[in-house]
Formats: C-alpha cells, sequence, structure tokens
C-alpha cells in the first residue's frame, strides 16, 4: 500500500505547485479566451452556411447557434479582461456584445427560416469576428 | 503447500461447480510442540475488514453484532473439507446449504425479484 | 468457416468498440489545434491497446481466470483494493460521460436538453443488460458500431494531403502551446488505452468460454480489431484537421462536432454523426457498467455472468444497476459534457500504473499461463507501456491544470 500512497503525495505535491503558478487572469488567459470567443463566432458561422446548404435541420443549427450566442455573451462580462489596459478591454468586450447580439439574432433567423436575414448576419460575424482576432492584446507582461 | 501464495484469496468452488466466494481468510491452530495447522477457511466481509486493519476490522464487528442477526462471524469451511486445491479450492459442501450466500440471497428476495424482469 | 466469422465478429468488435465520447473529443481537439501532428499519439495508444488486450485475452482463454481474479489471488486482498476503488471511480466517470454523450446526440436532433435524456437512456442501457445476454451486448456493439466508419469515408472524401497525415504518424515536440499538446497527448493516450477494455475483454473470453484453440483468434481480434479501431478515431481528428484548424475553430462543445462530417457528407453527415455518437456511447456506456459489476463479482467471488438471468446473480446485476443509476447523475445535474470528457480522460491515463504493472506480473506466472507465458518481446512492451503509465501518471493532473482546454 506503501507504494501508491507515496506516489499520490508526489502527485499532490506537484498539483500545489502547479495551481501556486495558475492563479487568476492573466493576458495569456485573456488572449485564449479571445481566441475561444472569435472560435465560437466561426462555428455559428460555419453552422449557419450548413443548414443553409441542407445540411443540418433547423433544430440543430438553432440550438447550437443560440448556445454560440450564450458562450459570447458570458465572455463579455467575465472577469479575465480585467488584466488589460482599459482602452483594451472595452475595445474587446464591445466586440463581443456585438458578437452576441448577431448570434443571438442569427438563432432568431433560422428558426423563422428567414434565408436572406441568415445570409446578412453571417457576412456581419466574419467582418466582426476578424475585427475581434485584429484588436490588440498585450501578452508580454 | 504455501498458504497464503495457494489458497489464500482463491476462489472456492463447491461441489456442484458453483462459485462460492473467495478463501478471504485462513484459521490456524497454533499447539504447542505441534506444527500449525490450518483448521478452517473463511469467508465473508468481516474477514476482509479485519485484513484492511484493525480499526476497520472492529467497527465491522460491532456493525455485524448489531445488524447481522445470527450471522455475527465469517462463515467457516473445515480444512478436511477442501477437496484439491489448484488454481481454484474444491470444497465438499453445497453451496445452497451454507451462509455464504446469505447476501446474495436476500439481495434477490428482497430486491432483485421486485425489479420488473427480475423473477426467473 | 466457422473460425473465420469468430475472427471477423473479433474485429468487428474491435472497430466498432474503439470509438466513444473519450476518443471522439480528444481526436477533434487534436485534430482542431494541431492539425495532423498528434497521430502518433492515436497509433500509440491503439498500439499499446492491442498488445494488452492480447495479453488479457490470453491469460483469460488459458487459465480460465480474469484479470481480477488474477490480482486479488497474486497479490491479496489489500493489494486488490488499491486497484478496485480507482478502477471504479475512472468507470463511474466515463460512463458518466458516455451517458451524457448518447443525451448530446439526441439533443442534436430533438433540441431537448441531454440532461433530460440521460435517465432514459440510462434506463435502457440497463434494461438491456438486466434482459440481455452477454452475446447481445458484444454483438450489438460491433455491429451497430460499424456506423463510425462515417469518420474514414468522410475523411477519405476530403482529400486530405498525405504528406501531412504521414508527418503526424511520427512522434514530434509541438510547434506552439507545449502544455496544450501535452495535455491532449495524454489525453488521447488515456481514451485508447483504457483500463476497463481488458477487463471487459478478458471477462468476455471466459464468458464466450475461450481455451488454447482461441489464442490465434485472439492475436488477430487484438491486432486487427484495436488497429482498425485507431483508424476510426484517426478519421476523426483528420476530419477535424481538414474542417475546423483552416476556420480556426476550437472544440468546445459536442455541438461543434457534426461540422467534421456536414462538410464531407453533406446531410447523411449529419445522420451519421448522430449515429455514430448515440451508438457508440451507448455501447461504451453498456460495457463500463457490466465491467464495473465483473470487477467486484470477480475481485469477491461472487456468481457472475451476464448470461445467467439476475436472479441467480443478484450481486453482480445489482451492481451494474448501482452503476448505471449513479452513472446518470452527473449528466442530470447539467455537468458540461466536454469538460467531463476531458477530465475523465485524464484521470483514466492516470489510473494506468495500477493494472499494468500487476497484469505484467501475472502475464509472467507459470501457474496461470503454463507454456504460454509472455516472451522477452512481449515483456519489453509491457515494461514500456509499464514506464509510460508511470510517466502518465505523474503528468497528466498538472498538464490539465496547465494546458487543459
Amino acid at each position: 500500500m506503501a507504494a501508491p500512497l507515496r506516489r499520490i503525495g508526489f502527485e499532490t505535491a506537484t498539483l500545489l505547485v502547479m495551481l501556486a503558478g495558475c492563479g487568476g487572469p492573466s493576458p495569456k488567459k485573456a488572449a485564449d479566451e479571445r481566441d475561444h470567443a472569435a472560435s465560437a463566432a466561426r462555428s455559428a458561422g460555419m453552422i449557419a452556411t450548413a443548414w443553409d446548404s441542407g445540411a443540418v435541420p433547423g433544430v440543430y443549427a438553432s440550438h447550437a447557434v443560440g448556445q454560440m450566442s450564450a458562450g459570447l455573451a458570458q465572455a463579455e462580462s467575465a472577469g479575465v479582461w480585467s488584466v488589460l489596459p482599459v482602452a483594451q478591454s472595452s475595445a474587446i468586450r464591445k466586440e463581443l456584445r456585438t458578437l452576441a447580439v448577431v448570434t443571438a439574432r442569427l438563432d432568431t433567423a433560422i428558426r423563422r427560416n428567414d434565408r436572406t436575414a441568415v445570409a446578412d448576419l453571417h457576412g456581419y460575424l466574419l467582418d466582426h469576428g476578424r475585427a475581434l482576432t485584429d484588436l490588440p492584446i498585450d501578452t508580454a507582461r | 503447500m504455501l498458504l497464503v501464495r495457494d489458497v489464500l484469496d482463491k476462489q472456492m468452488v463447491d461441489r456442484h461447480g458453483n462459485r462460492m466466494n473467495k478463501v478471504d481468510g485462513l484459521v490456524i491452530r497454533w499447539g504447542d510442540g505441534e506444527p500449525p495447522r490450518v483448521v478452517y477457511l473463511e469467508a465473508g466481509a468481516l474477514t476482509l475488514a479485519r485484513r484492511l486493519g484493525r480499526r476497520l476490522g472492529g467497527w465491522a464487528s460491532r456493525l455485524a453484532r448489531r445488524w447481522g442477526g445470527e450471522h455475527t462471524e465469517s462463515y467457516r469451511i473445515p480444512w478436511n473439507r477442501v477437496r484439491a486445491v489448484s488454481l481454484e479450492v474444491s470444497v465438499d459442501v453445497d453451496a445452497a446449504e451454507t451462509r455464504v450466500n446469505v447476501v446474495e440471497d436476500w439481495l434477490r428476495m428482497h430486491v432483485v425479484e421486485h425489479i420488473p424482469g427480475g423473477r426467473k | 468457416m466457422k473460425r473465420l466469422v469468430e475472427i471477423a465478429l473479433g474485429i468487428v468488435t474491435g472497430i466498432g468498440g474503439f470509438l466513444e465520447a473519450g476518443s471522439l473529443a480528444t481526436a477533434a481537439q487534436a485534430g482542431a489545434d494541431f492539425r495532423f501532428d498528434l497521430i502518433w499519439a492515436l497509433i500509440l495508444g491503439a498500439g499499446c491497446l492491442a498488445f494488452l488486450v492480447e495479453m488479457c485475452g490470453r491469460l483469460s482463454a488459458i487459465s480460465k481466470h480474469t484479470v481480477p481474479d488474477a490480482i486479488r489471488e497474486r497479490f491479496g486482498f489489500r493489494f486488490f483494493m488499491v486497484p478496485l476503488v480507482i478502477m471504479q471511480l475512472v468507470m463511474f466517470l466515463v460512463m458518466a460521460t458516455e451517458l451524457g454523450g448518447v443525451g448530446i446526440a439526441l439533443q442534436l436532433i430533438s433540441g431537448v436538453s441531454y440532461r433530460w435524456w440521460c435517465v432514459p437512456v440510462g434506463l435502457l442501457a440497463w434494461a438491456l443488460l438486466w434482459k440481455g445476454t452477454f452475446g447481445l451486448v458484444e454483438k450489438g456493439v460491433s455491429v451497430l458500431g460499424l456506423v463510425t466508419l462515417a469518420f474514414v469515408v468522410g475523411a477519405f472524401h476530403l482529400h486530405p494531403p498525405l504528406a501531412g497525415v504521414l508527418h503526424g504518424a511520427v512522434p514530434r515536440l509541438p510547434s506552439h502551446d507545449g502544455a496544450h499538446y501535452w495535455f491532449l497527448a495524454v489525453s488521447i493516450l488515456g481514451a485508447s488505452i483504457s483500463p476497463y477494455l481488458f477487463f471487459f475483454y478478458s471477462a468476455g473470453a471466459v464468458e464466450d468460454r475461450w481455451d488454447v484453440s482461441q489464442l490465434s483468434i485472439n492475436r488477430i481480434t487484438a491486432g486487427a480489431g484495436m488497429g482498425f479501431g485507431g483508424i476510426v478515431a484517426i478519421g476523426a481528428l483528420v476530419l477535424a484537421a481538414v474542417v475546423l484548424h483552416p476556420a480556426g475553430i476550437k472544440v468546445d462543445s459536442f455541438e461543434q462536432l457534426p461540422l467534421l462530417l456536414t462538410s464531407a457528407l453533406g446531410h447523411w453527415g449529419f445522420i451519421l454523426f448522430v449515429a455514430s455518437l448515440a451508438v457508440a456511447c451507448f455501447g461504451a456506456a453498456q460495457e463500463i457498467a457490466l465491467t464495473s459489476a465483473y470487477l467486484m463479482a470477480q475481485g469477491f467471488g461472487w456468481r457472475w455472468s451476464e448470461n445467467l438471468p439476475p436472479s441467480d446473480d443478484a450481486r453482480f446485476s445489482l451492481t451494474y444497476t448501482l452503476m448505471t443509476a449513479v452513472a446518470c447523475l452527473p449528466a442530470l445535474a447539467g455537468v458540461d459534457v466536454l469538460k467531463l470528457t476531458n477530465i475523465s480522460m485524464v484521470v483514466s491515463a492516470a489510473s494506468l500504473p495500477v493494472v499494468v504493472m500487476p497484469l505484467l506480473v501475472i502475464m509472467n506466472d507459470r501457474r496461470y499461463l503454463r507454456d504460454y507465458c509472455n516472451g522477452w518481446f512481449a515483456n519489453g512492451v509491457v515494461g514500456a507501456i509499464v514506464l509510460l503509465a508511470f510517466v502518465l501518471a505523474v503528468v497528466s493532473f498538472p498538464l490539465m491544470i496547465a494546458g487543459g482546454g
């Protein structure tokens, strides 16, 4: 029994060391969060395209896009942006808010079967998604 | 025959070939001047609890005395009933006549047969 | 002729049973984040699994004892408690993941949340175990599981660059994001080399009454079955690499994964994805529930067999009943299925040493294997796997903290 216990002790120690170094928000975490948000926006766009071509049913597309929207709204109010200078964090938050609203509208348009609206919103989504990725984040801190 | 290696923790099989718990413990008599002899094989959760530690064993004994009814000790099989020891320990008893399966039978009667599809 | 059918069934079971929530999610994340660079991890995982599964089959065929039997008998009850407790915990986590996976599949087509699906799904999985036989579970998993070949078909459809794929088959250091790369490598290995698979396979060998004459079938089943199964997972990775990676999409939810097959196979892709996810996870959930019961019953010496009616092996049957009920809880509580998957794969990887190390010892024990003990090559391979298992056990949790998600 001793050998496994010793191993568990080693793991716990390593865990504590790692945890000590991975505390709260950091610029790197902010960059990761930004990339995940941009990925959510692009996923919503891809799902919308798949729906438009008839590859996926509206039930799925609407649910999935709605989930992306909720995720983006959550990202906007996340605490991770607080480590950045005010100008950067408010620019990112603004973009995330826009993306959350656009994806929510996309969800509604899919449910209403409004192909024109979906196409418009998709284009909007692409532009703002790109804008989000282009926003600067100082990771050099 | 090395007891720990060849007997302890082995599967017991009754005279009909049915599985009958594992050998959870051995009862050895240490006589004066006589070499120690195995007197019984033991099977039961109580024996297992004791092997895990004295405190756990004591706690399990108390539980058994309160709720065990007539069964406050592990089931014992006399050594002279052991017919063969290979990868399994063949014992000359009928599992149905022993109380080794008391938990199994209780669960069958009070739980399994009340679940739809549980009755044969 | 009968042997050919047995071999075919064995290979089909290996293919159909390989992919489940964990291997799908980890392969997809690997493809999306690192393109083809982690293919080597899947090859390594499938290879290790093939070796270990062959050994478990050989052990059961020659000794007529299963792995848990042998571990307790050879190492004693006190030692046995360690793999028993750890494996039950791992199996609970992985089964919760699988039930969640089926729930997600049903959510994809119905729009009804997976939280509502986990109880009916659990109930169905349990009912099939309660009334069914081992053969039913085994054949169900294998035949229905073939639908997962859609990932291989889809991958070919998109004409991935062969050079890139072969490039990724060679182990390499990450070009970026080291912690996340190694976290995914560990998760892939944990998903492929699932300890519950050995227990299930060895119990199955005893359920099917294998003997010496099945040894060659065992070798082919293990090698080809796990090998081809690995190809299904590689298919999923390649699809993610071709569809998600160029678009800069990271896998954060199972909801994104239908895109893997819709891009390749259009409308059929969606249906095949839902079917694959549902069938693969359902089969895995049943296997895990049974394995949990096998582990308890074989370790304590109870009567056990899926071929017996529940009233003949009450403790065995109630164990898988309890495990199924408890495994529904995380999904019911709304735990994020992808996050649960990532955690359970890491825990699975970390738990490997407690199973592989005893196995190495047992495979050299003449009392169990007579003339069929491991040769020097097999010992070398298992020895290397044991070392790998210890490395995984040490690094898995720190990597999850540093590079997870």
